[in-house]
């Protein structure tokens, strides 16, 4: 069990890593962030990869399944109050940093000197969070033995764990399913969304408050609540086991249109006299939003077709309980974590860090295949400034 | 090219706000018709409910003789010029044009010629291939025209469309709206809070207060006969000076006498007087401040008063003076009629006498300020 809090604590921070970056780095060009408030932000997600390390610096002592939920409930309680109160001080710092440094070395030094900070805690981080993925692409190499050990550089390289995957489970089919899933939630929580927030954001009808405050309040419900509920109405539509995936859509796309608070805001800075400039040039209302919004909110549309893409993957609740046990119907994550049963984790864990590896491939993919999109800007012009 | 009606046409927000109050106006075909007044008087919102922008609370809104309350604006066939340009920013001067001929599915040629032709008209040939950020204030608002010049609508409504740009570029596109007209004969409607460009522009003008229509008529209607107190201190820069006065009836002559100089009305001014059977009272005497002029003392028909800002506006002086009373008045002087030492007389502090002639006044009464010749 300790190796398998170890592999949690691993995995959880890669995925922290990796979606953290992600969304930041996102929600930093479309704040146009930069500087102190990109360091800020960075900062947020550092948290729970200090925990981690923390959790696995503990697990070597004392070691048992109990750890698992002090360091899970650890993380929550701390990750988000902290990263918050951490915020403020380093903003308040960097005020009282400005004030000094401004009165002593001029604007021009100040500017320079408040940079080289905030680079060297930069590239200070960057190494915090690069190790662990350094450390699980290391490890997916590794051939010598497929248990774990005390010592980071393999031994020997090779491709045999890459192999094993493919040859010998049913990782590619998960990974299918998975694929399809991630697909499938973009496209669709991207049209629920968008719809969505389009409609709340230019229509004006009967109740919109009522029902922006009631999703809002909704939201606040952790989505497990309603697992039961959800299982007991898929195994009458014959939606779990081999179907899962199907079902999952279903769950995943339902209650999207929710989370509307990000594309709303950014549609409510699209002036409306464009909407009226189309209206009268004989748009219909899908016209206004196909032709004249949409290609104005490409940076939130790639937003929330990435994190639809991206929900799956991580996603293990609500999707073991559907899939069961059954192999064909599973996602990457639920298969994965057979692999870290007791009896199995020595035999599996390069193999499960390859996996970790291959599971990265997608997500970084479809991130760098958007990013160019992040056209700044892009609303110029359209109205007098 | 058509007509429009609107019939006790009415916007109500809410509940009990009212923002235009009972508007009927008829417009002939390949009319211009200027929207005029302060800001918050209804005009704009008059034009958004003829475009279909809005919802007409009550009233009707013809177009070529049908009802088209309900119809949405692409159903209407209008085009429409907004004050903030509105151009779609992903889209070259091109396409923006082009854009509602596309939604028509207008062949490809056709769409091309119209354009080309629309943006030769406007000068901006060499940006069509550009983004709108590339453009300055004044193209932007060029192109803006063009994207509706080229849907040939039976209606073109411009909305303040000139109201972003500076001074300067404001007059030189002024004129060219004019010359556009001439072009593109259609039935224009078209909302400015600037006398000037109503007075210049429209054909007739449409002086609104408050949601209510003051006063229609041509230019010089509007000018030389305003209905009421509001008009006439609306139309006109610097705007007209009023002043309690008497007015009094001797042997068939009318005489106005204010701040105690007594002046004799002539012309077709004290015909209608007569006509009108009017007696000795009480008047709010209007009088422009170029209908000043300058006089001397001793002239019964002079009023005192002294200088306390002297604009220099080049080819006229504008003078405010402050009466023995307290009244303040505004005068403008044409440079060209002073010898220099006349305008050296014209600083700050010193009094001179001005007069105004017979026929040029404007009575209103003092309570309902309606114009008491009409």
């Amino acid at each position: 069990m300790k190796v398998a809090s170890k592999i949690f604590i691993w995995i959880g921070m890669i995925v922290t890593f990796i979606s953290d970056n992600i969304v930041i780095s996102m929600m930093a060009k479309i704040l146009e962030m930069d500087g102190w408030s990109l360091l800020f932000s960075r900062a947020t997600s550092l948290m729970p990869i200090i925990i981690g390390v923390i959790a696995l610096l503990k697990l070597n002592t004392a070691c048992s399944k109990k750890a698992l939920l002090p360091t899970a409930i650890l993380t929550i309680i701390f990750c988000s109050p902290l990263a918050g109160i951490f915020m403020l001080c380093i903003n308040e710092t960097e005020l009282k940093l400005n004030v000094y440094n401004k009165s002593i070395l001029g604007a021009k030094a100040s500017r320079r000197l408040s940079n080289i900070i905030v680079y060297a805690i930069l590239v200070l981080m960057t190494v915090v969070w690069m190790f662990p993925f350094f450390g699980i692409v290391l490890e997916s190499f590794r051939t010598e033995t497929t248990m774990q050990v005390s010592y980071l550089w393999p031994k020997e390289f090779g491709f045999d764990n890459y192999i094993r995957l493919f040859k010998e489970t049913d990782f590619l089919r998960w990974f299918i399913n998975t694929g399809i899933m991630g697909v499938a939630t973009a496209v669709l929580q991207t049209i629920f969304v968008l719809a969505m927030s389009y409609v709340l954001s230019r229509l004006r009808f009967r109740g919109r408050k009522a029902l922006m405050n009631f999703m809002l309040i909704l939201g606040m419900f952790p989505g497990f609540l309603t697992m039961l509920l959800i299982y007991k109405v898929f195994t009458d539509l014959g939606l779990t086991m081999n179907m899962a995936p199907l079902g999952l859509i279903i769950v995943y796309c339902a209650s999207s249109g929710m989370g509307y608070y990000v594309s709303k805001g950014f549609f409510d800075t699209i002036p409306k006299s464009l909407d009226e400039a189309a209206r009268v040039d004989g748009a219909t209302r899908f016209q206004i939003f196909y032709k004249v919004i949409l290609p104005l909110s490409k940076p939130i549309v790639i937003y929330t077709v990435l994190m639809g893409f991206m929900a799956p993957w991580g996603e293990f609740m609500l999707s073991s309980y559907l899939i069961h046990e059954n192999s064909q119907g599973m996602s990457v994550a639920v298969g994965m974590f057979e692999w870290l049963s007791k009896t199995m984790v020595n035999s599996n864990y390069t193999m499960f860090c390859a996996a970790g590896v291959v599971v990265a491939i997608p997500v970084t993919a479809v991130f760098l295949l958007l990013q160019k999109y992040y056209v700044e800007g892009v609303t110029g012009g359209a109205v007098k400034g | 090219m058509a007509t429009v009606k609107l019939t006790n046409v009415k916007k109500i927000y809410g509940k009990d706000t009212v923002a235009v109050k009972d508007f009927n106006l008829d417009i002939a075909d390949k009319e211009f018709i200027v929207f005029v007044g302060p800001s918050g008087c209804g005009k704009s919102t008059t034009l958004r409910m003829i475009a279909g922008l809005e919802e007409i609370s009550e009233g009707t809104v013809e177009i070529d003789g049908v009802v088209v309350n309900d119809l949405q604006p692409r159903d209407r066939d209008i085009a429409m010029v907004f004050q903030n340009y509105a151009l779609y920013p992903h889209l070259t001067v091109f396409e923006n044009m082009a854009f509602s001929l596309r939604l028509k599915k207008v062949p490809q040629e056709e769409v091309f010629e119209k354009v080309t032709q629309a943006a030769e008209i406007l000068g901006i040939t060499e940006y069509l291939t550009r983004k709108p950020r590339a453009l300055s204030g004044g193209q932007r608002q060029r192109v803006a025209i063009g994207r509706a010049m080229v849907r040939d609508s039976k209606v073109f409504l411009m909305d303040e469309p000139l109201s972003n740009l500076d001074a300067k570029l404001r007059n030189q596109m002024r004129a060219e709206i004019i010359l556009l007209r001439q072009k593109i004969d259609t039935t224009f409607i078209y909302v400015t809070h600037d006398q000037t460009e109503a007075m210049t522009l429209g054909d007739r003008i449409v002086i609104m207060k408050d949601g209510i229509i003051m006063q229609v008529g041509t230019p010089t209607e509007v000018f030389d006969m305003p209905d009421n107190l509001f008009v006439a201190e609306f139309i006109g820069a610097p705007k007209m000076n009023t002043f309690k006065t008497n007015l009094i009836c001797e042997d068939g002559k009318y005489y106005v006498t204010p701040y105690g100089a007594k002046i004799e009305i002539t012309g077709k001014k004290a015909e209608k007087l007569k006509g009108k059977g009017v007696t000795t009272r009480e008047v709010l005497l209007g009088v422009r401040p170029e209908h000043f002029r300058l006089s001397e003392k001793g002239n019964p028909a002079a009023i005192p008063c002294k200088i306390t800002v002297n604009e220099m506006m080049g080819s006229e002086l504008h003078l405010h003076v402050v009466e023995d009373n307290g009244d303040k008045l505004i005068v403008r002087v044409p440079t060209v009629s002073l010898e220099d030492h006349e305008r050296e007389a014209l600083v700050i502090g010193a009094t001179i006498y001005v007069t105004f002639d017979g026929k040029v006044m404007h009575f209103f009464d003092s309570e309902t300020e309606k114009n008491i010749l009409i």
